[in-house]
């Protein structure tokens, strides 16, 4: 009994047997300061292994942090961006750089509002309109959120399609893989995984801007048409002028940024760097669609001696020929089939979740079909319809891509009334609503394109009826 | 029960049946709590009038008309019991609500654990008098809305054909399975603030709550568990992603984050804070209990991803020479003593097993130079004199501090003699977790031991605190992946 009351601690120590593969496995005593021993020893080796493997994981999280900034900023340059500016390039020289200036501040200006409208108010763009307009504001904003997303989804398979032919493989094989390829991603949960193929993919177009300089540019011509506004009084200036501003400032862009502050949980005393972050997305598209158009006017324009129509993938490529050479077609197509499938998967998933959380119907894949079949139809019916309409026998891919653009274009300026309204809303926005100079070139952008996109579908139709009008 | 939609818009008639004006909106009393004890139907809110809008030469008026004063009202329209009509413009007053201002406001679905928005709501008469009843969350409600009851058939139809909504069944909730959830936004003033029912609220689980507060924003979330007691915003709090929980707290009054705080678990309390930069993370300190602060400070000392970053002091200790019978006697009394007093810490609340230690006699001498950085935890001493037990060899210690000797399961110390010294049903520890060491090793080596809680000690093989199961659960099991792109984006 005596012996019980102090502790024998050889005694326990006997129980529980050696083991000392473990050094970090503590009895008592002796053993105990043995293994502390022995650990102390081996810990150099634990150590840098630690190290090691918290390295891997801050290279890992800057990747997870610049994710959503790298989407953003390269979702707009998808299929349809590559294919207007090349257009512009192709067809117009430097002429059009003015006009990429004014859609940066643009695109500046409103993509900041609905960051700010994120950190404002937590919510995302479907939720603020519901809430502020009302079930038929909300059918309206979604309707128009609907067409032009699926006019986005025909463009990127339209830009499958036309990578695929670069490589000689018919479309009629690729497109329908690469539908049910990303309708697979999406229902069974590892696009996530993928996504990043995608995004290293994409990264081929950042050859675009070694290549404007490598094509070596009439430098002077450059800089003149940047500052100096000129165009053409043509049906075909007017309409690739709507598309220029529809592929650059797109719906879906918008609705992706609003989100993604608000459920970073950014507020608005930790603003300020988001502010930033937006600017310099824009700023950074802006540098890849700029040098898009000079890389191509400097060698498709300049060989063509003057305007040329882009028709297919392998005259598009050409303008990475000074960088690349013989393999410009090559990485030109990885390039387009990157960010096509990227936003192929991307586009019809975000639009099927805003369009049921506008109405409440059951929504997110993690649901089956029987669960949320509108859900589930709206997603997979845009996805099979863009490659259907991309498939059409003998329809010319670019032109298709480019009159997406065109219609995104016209349907801009809906959202972006809708994004101004609320975005002014005291009751909203408190004293975070615009500053004038905000609201002039917001609202400006607003009018100046639904007035260019009125005088374009009117001279669409007349054209269309055979009215001829004087070119210039 | 007809919906809000089916009601408005139609016309309301005088006693001779001619139309005067369009029914607007319907006005309810929100009912205090003490309403709701005198009168249990009050739950859900009377109508106390409607809104007729008057459209004469000079534009549109909207006038309140006390609910007396109608005869009948249904999808037909409204009849007047009386003719004479106060033509003083509407303005609501306080505790009332417009039921127009409902319509597509998020809501929490208590039942069924979500956040749902209003597409519209019902309403239903019963001796005579109309009430909310409940809130209709269908898409079908929202077709109804925007093209009446041709479009809601045709819809019904269309997404017929489709299959079956998974909520098909269930569209309405009981307006008593409701809770509003606070408007986002910076403006002021003209927000809808509904007072949040804590009852209602408190019929969820803390995960449940937890998941729901996952839809919603911080300032909603602090806002909803505004209206819960310390203890259990602090449970739903923990059963969030540490970067949320940072996010809510931060959104909530400082005082306030101060008290759930001091409820957490040291480690999550650590954990959450870990995610504040330094000078909120000092404020709130500040705030806490000074106790509840140190040990929470002790834990934030060590990096996120060891065994010290994911353990709890929380845990039970007692010296070597105790009985079995004192120290059930102890918990015992300490378990009496929270109940009494806020001040006195109540036992951990898992509590799969409690530690020997051997103290360091002479007593607490606490060595100022230590061989590493590492701090051992600083325990604070024995608490107020009616929560100790004395005993011949001093008072029973519950948090003895000293080299880890045995541990004791729950199981061993409920069937043991009371007489028996507590040394005699302890087993040595299995094994132990050294507090830099990595979590996933740690995590790992309870797996494979089967354990349910890892003492995690210093290099003297000093206790300085526990991992539990359902931390080292949180490191194996894979986390959601992408925390940071957008849920929709997923």
């Amino acid at each position: 009994m005596e012996q019980l009351i102090a502790p024998d601690v050889r005694k326990i120590d006997e129980i529980g047997e050696t083991d000392v593969t473990r050094p970090l496995r503590v009895r008592s005593g002796a053993s105990a300061a043995r293994e502390t021993l022995a650990a102390l020893f081996e810990r150099p080796a634990r150590r840098l292994r630690q190290l090691r493997k918290s390295r891997l994981a801050k290279v890992l999280a800057v990747l997870g942090i610049f994710g959503p900034g790298l989407i953003t900023a390269n979702a707009g340059n998808d299929a349809g961006a590559v294919a207007t500016w090349s257009q512009v390039g192709a067809q117009y020289g430097y002429q059009l750089l003015w006009v990429l200036v004014i859609i940066t501040v643009a695109l500046s200006v409103v993509q900041e509002m609905c960051a700010r409208m994120g950190a404002a108010t937590g919510q995302g763009l479907s939720d603020l309109i519901r809430e502020r307009f009302g079930v038929r504001g909300a059918t309206f904003a979604m309707l128009t959120l609907f067409i032009a997303n699926a006019l986005v989804t025909i463009s990127e398979f339209a830009g499958v399609a036309a990578a695929s032919e670069l490589f000689g493989i018919s479309k009629y094989i690729t497109v329908p893989i690469a539908a049910v390829g990303v309708w697979l991603l999406i229902t069974r949960g590892s696009y996530g995984r993928v996504e990043k193929i995608f995004l290293v993919m994409t990264l081929a177009f950042l050859t675009y801007p070694i290549a404007a300089i490598m094509a070596q540019p009439d430098w002077r011509q450059v800089l003149l048409h940047t500052i100096l506004p000129s165009g053409h009084l043509s049906l075909t200036f007017l309409q690739l002028l709507v598309a220029t501003v529809g592929t650059t400032i797109t719906p879906y862009m918008q609705l992706f940024i609003q989100s993604s502050v608000a459920e970073k949980g950014v507020d608005m005393q930790h603003y300020a760097s988001e502010r930033t972050e937006t600017y310099l997305g824009s700023v950074f598209a802006a540098i890849v669609v700029g040098s898009i158009v000079i890389a191509t006017g400097a060698t498709i324009f300049v060989a063509g001696n003057g305007a040329t129509v882009i028709t297919d993938a392998s005259q598009a490529a050409v303008a990475l020929e000074p960088f690349l050479g013989s393999l410009a077609p090559l990485l030109f197509g990885v390039g387009l089939i990157g960010a096509s499938l990227l936003a192929a998967a991307v586009v019809p998933l975000s639009t099927a979740y805003a369009v049921c959380e506008s109405f409440g119907f059951e929504r997110g894949i993690s649901h089956s079909f029987a669960e949320a079949p509108v859900f589930h139809t709206l997603f997979t019916g845009m996805i099979a319809f863009g490659a259907l309409v991309a498939l059409i026998p003998g329809l010319p891919l670019i032109s298709l891509i480019i009159v997406a653009q065109i219609i995104n274009g016209t349907l801009l300026p809906i959202l972006l009334v809708f994004i101004l309204k609320l975005v002014n809303d005291r009751r909203i926005m408190g004293k975070y609503v615009n500053s004038r100079p905000e609201n002039v070139i917001a609202w400006g952008t607003t009018i100046m394109l639904g007035a260019l996109s009125a005088v374009m579908i009117v001279t669409t139709l007349l054209v269309a009826v055979g009215v001829h009008l004087p070119t210039a | 029960m007809p919906s809000l939609t089916e009601l408005l818009d139609k016309p309301v008639r005088d006693t001779l049946g001619d139309e005067i004006a369009r029914l607007q909106d319907l006005v309810v009393r929100l009912p205090s709590e003490e309403d709701t004890t005198k009168r249990p139907a009050d739950v859900y809110p009377p109508v106390i009038g409607i809104v007729a809008r008057l459209s004469g030469p000079h534009g549109k008026r909207d006038v309140f008309i006390p609910i007396e004063k109608v005869k009948t009202m249904g999808v037909r329209g409204v009849r007047l019991a009386s003719p004479a009509v106060n033509l003083q413009r509407f303005a609501k007053r306080e505790g009332e609500l417009v039921l127009r201002g409902l319509w597509d406001r998020q809501v929490l679905d208590v039942e069924g654990r979500r956040v749902v928005r209003i597409n519209d709501l019902d309403l239903a008469e019963r001796n005579g008098v109309w009430r909310l009843v409940a809130v209709d969350v269908s898409p079908s409600a929202a077709m109804r809305r925007l093209g009446g009851m041709g479009l809601e058939n045709f819809g019904k139809r269309v997404v017929g054909m489709l299959g079956r909504e998974a909520g098909a069944n269930a569209p309405l909730i009981d307006w008593k399975m409701v809770v509003p959830v606070a408007e986002s936004g910076q403006g002021e003033g003209t927000m809808l603030r509904l007072r949040v029912p804590r009852d209602r609220l408190a019929l969820m689980r803390p995960a449940d709550l937890a998941h729901v507060l996952e839809q919603l924003t911080p300032q909603q979330s602090a806002d909803l568990l505004d209206a819960l007691p310390d203890e259990a915003a602090a449970d739903t709090l923990e059963e969030l992603e540490d970067e949320q929980q940072a996010q809510i707290l931060r959104a909530m009054d400082p005082e306030r984050a101060a008290d759930v705080l001091e409820e957490m678990e040291p480690d999550e309390a650590a954990d959450a804070l870990q995610e504040l930069p330094a000078a909120e993370q000092a404020d709130l300190l500040g705030r806490m209990d000074r106790e509840e602060a140190a040990d929470v400070q002790d834990l934030l000392g060590y990096p996120e991803d060891t065994a010290g970053g994911i353990m709890t002091t929380d845990y039970i200790s007692v010296p070597d020479w105790v009985t079995v019978g004192e120290v059930i006697a102890a918990m015992r009394a300490r378990t009496r003593a929270a109940a009494h007093d806020d001040e006195e810490e109540p036992l951990p609340q898992a509590l799969p097993e409690i530690y020997v230690v051997a103290e360091e006699t002479p007593p607490p001498l606490r060595p100022t130079v230590r061989t590493n950085s590492l701090k051992p935890r600083g325990r604070p001493g024995p608490h107020a004199a009616a929560a100790v037990i004395e005993t011949e060899r001093g008072p029973v210690n519950l948090e003895a501090e000293g080299r880890l000797v045995g541990v004791v399961s729950l199981r061993d110390l409920l069937l043991a003699d009371p007489s028996a010294l507590i040394t005699s049903i302890m087993r040595p520890p299995a094994c132990v977790a050294h507090p830099l060491e990595n979590e996933r090793d740690a995590a790992h080596l309870m797996a494979d031991h089967d354990l349910v809680a890892l003492p995690v000690v210093d290099d003297e093989s000093r206790m300085l605190g526990i991992v539990t199961v359902d931390d080292a659960i949180d490191v194996i099991l894979p986390t959601a992946w992408k925390k940071r792109i957008p849920r929709r984006f997923q």
